[in-house]
């Protein structure tokens, strides 16, 4: 089975802040890694791999910096690694990302499933796999929980609809988006961490993909954030428990107690 | 007779520290000023390992490493947790003479004050204290079952807890902005929401901010970062009622974090003048998690492939950056400085936790009785003057 897997590189602590005017994130000075569903969604395509044998190319549109979560994917168990960049593909919104992934998926090979997080953790559209999937015509299923009988031409997804846990069987090529926490994701050890680095990551830009460039980037967006919104912090409200772990415990339980009240 | 009044800048364990000796003379009336959160900068990065023997503070200075073990272990008596005791037991690596030299020297000193301490060669007894270890690269090691390491964070609030219960004030949240002089005399501070405050005296306690609460003193402090790296890994054996120890190689060291093993490596070089080790950076730019160089992965995949191969297949789940404040010879910065009224107790290096509570103890006596001791003397700001031809 061949896979792809299209991860995206986001601030991963708490220590955000958004630029008042251009209502974008802030990186500097922010440890980036890689978003957690799309930890889950690689994990997902692994043990899949695992299951049918076949390989898994993992793609992330970026700056340069972004091959770090390509390296940490490749320490995963993925086989290659894409960086997708260019001056043009800067700015974009979800539909210019989608057109843009959709070109490079195209232009590495044919796919039989396509694997992408549910959610990104900093942009949080939830738009940008199921725009993949109406662009390359093929079906999708969104917020997978977990997949069962695999075979060569389809499988079975299982997600929430309506408050249910519903069976879908959906036949290859397809796309799905795997729900955040779905699973343990793996941890990649320092010994496949350093083999990950020998690695070559393939980076392919506008040239081999030959978009239209007033298509993508900020001159293609057809959506753009007007307003971004400070939630107000409710102040520091912090004490520090001691004593034995059982008369702490009973000072939390105390505290949680109060805080019902 | 008026109280005399202290001011301190900066709620780490240097500033905590020092503000609770310090509450312990009735004539002091002490106010610590912390920007953020007690605890929360350096000495939350800290490893918190006070060992008994091995190289981070020469064995000339036994009595400072052994007062501070002891203040905690005493701190941990009196209210347990509050000091973050985890007694795991300290194995020290020997990879060269030199080092079994100095563990030799350590479990001698360590024995003398009734602790144990043995020096072990048989290879499959220290196979048995930290399995998975590569025994074919060393000498022997150095082992203790009394010692392990403590909590900074939690340390520095009880601290301040105590401090605060002898009469001692702290605001938290509160950045000192301005440091009030007349000529060559500093008077006071004033902080961030405008606030002035009168001092008899003025003690920097900021470790790797002193330069720039130097600079507000119109002072050089001396003071260089070097980067301390820490990674969290995930072993890949559980083994059922097994304390993983404190365990210190030359390059690194390591200690158990619940299920995790934490790794610090610092001083990859001793070179403060080498860019990639050292500098004068911004420690308000760190971030909380992250930040660590590639080349000290590749470092610490090397010396856990060589040593601890086991460690080397673990998961890395974690890491973290932290700057550490040193100086020229990699001793403090304890005491006087050119402008009256105003000490420096910084420059610790990684070693606050061992140090802090001994020189503290001494720093308080001069501040309050004007009597200096052997370590303030070998610890003054002048040694680092004296081969400039200048003086404080």
């Amino acid at each position: 089975m061949k896979i792809a897997v299209c991860i995206k590189q986001v601030p991963v602590s708490g220590q955000v802040r958004m630029d008042p005017v251009t209502h974008s994130l802030i990186r500097n000075n922010t440890e980036m890694g890689m978003n957690v569903a799309d930890l889950n969604a690689l994990t997902e395509a692994i043990q899949l791999k695992k299951q049918m044998g076949g390989s898994i190319d993992v793609f992330t549109m970026g700056v340069s910096d972004a091959k770090s979560v390509l390296y940490t994917a490749l320490a995963m168990g993925a086989d290659e690694g894409y960086l997708v960049t260019d001056r043009h593909f800067a700015g974009g919104d979800s539909l210019g990302t989608a057109k843009v992934l959709v070109k490079a998926l195209e232009y590495t090979g044919k796919y039989d499933l396509v694997v992408c997080g549910c959610i990104a953790s900093d942009g949080a559209t939830g738009q940008v796999g199921p725009m993949i999937a109406q662009r390359m015509d093929i079906a999708s299923v969104t917020e997978v929980k977990k997949i069962s009988n695999v075979e060569s031409s389809s499988l079975d997804v299982h997600k929430i609809w309506q408050g249910k846990l519903v069976h879908l069987k959906l036949r290859l090529p397809a796309l799905i988006t795997v729900s955040l926490g779905c699973n343990t994701p793996i941890l990649p050890t320092l010994r496949n961490q350093m083999k990950a680095k020998k690695k070559v990551i393939h980076e392919i830009t506008n040239e081999e993909l030959q978009i239209e460039s007033d298509a993508i980037g900020l001159s293609g967006a057809k959506s753009m954030v007007t307003e971004t919104l400070l939630i107000e912090k409710t102040g520091k409200r912090s004490q520090m428990l001691t004593g034995s772990f059982d008369e702490i415990a009973d000072q939390v339980l105390n505290l949680i107690k109060e805080a019902k009240h | 007779m008026g109280k005399k009044k202290i001011g301190i800048i900066g709620g780490g364990i240097s500033g905590t520290a020092l503000g609770y000796n310090l509450s312990l003379y009735e004539d002091a009336e002490v106010i610590l000023f912390e920007k953020d959160r007690i605890g929360c900068g350096t000495t939350a990065k800290s490893a918190g390992t006070v060992c008994l023997f091995d190289d981070s503070l020469n064995n000339r200075y036994w009595d400072v490493r052994l007062y501070g073990f002891e203040t905690y272990l005493k701190m941990e008596a009196e209210e347990k947790g509050s000091a973050g005791f985890d007694q795991t037991g300290t194995l020290v690596v020997a990879t060269s003479e030199k080092v079994e030299r100095t563990i030799k020297t350590g479990i001698a000193l360590a024995k003398s004050a009734g602790y144990s301490g043995e020096y072990i060669t048989d290879k499959s007894r220290i196979q048995e204290i930290l399995p998975g270890i590569n025994t074919d690269e060393i000498l022997g090691a150095g082992y203790t079952k009394d010692d392990g390491y403590f909590d900074g964070t939690m340390i520095s609030n009880t601290f301040v807890k105590k401090m605060q219960a002898n009469g001692g004030i702290v605001y938290t949240g509160t950045e000192v902005t301005e440091l009030i002089k007349n000529e060559d005399e500093v008077t006071g501070l004033k902080v961030s929401d405008g606030t002035v405050y009168e001092f008899d005296t003025v003690v920097d306690c900021t470790g790797p901010w002193s330069r720039f609460t130097g600079e507000m003193a119109g002072i050089d402090v001396p003071i260089w970062h070097t980067k301390a790296e820490a990674f969290f890994l995930a072993p890949p054996v559980k083994r059922e009622n097994y304390v993983f120890p404190v365990i210190k190689y030359p390059a690194f060291y390591g200690l158990r974090a619940g299920d995790h093993v934490f790794i610090c490596k610092s001083h990859l070089s001793m070179d403060l003048d080498d860019p990639m080790h050292a500098g004068q950076w911004n420690p308000d730019l760190l971030p909380q998690t992250g930040g660590t160089d590639e080349y000290f992965i590749e470092f610490l995949f090397d010396q856990m492939d060589t040593y601890i191969p086991e460690l080397a297949d673990s998961g890395l789940s974690s890491s973290w950056l932290s700057y550490r404040a040193e100086t020229k010879d990699f001793l403090p910065i304890i005491g006087e400085t050119s402008l009256k009224n105003y000490l420096l107790a910084t420059g610790y290096g990684g070693n606050g936790v061992i140090e802090a509570p001994a020189v503290s103890r001494d720093l308080a006596k001069y501040i309050m009785r004007g009597e200096s001791t052997m370590l303030l003397e070998e610890w003054a700001f002048r040694r680092l003057l004296e081969n400039k031809g200048n003086s404080i």
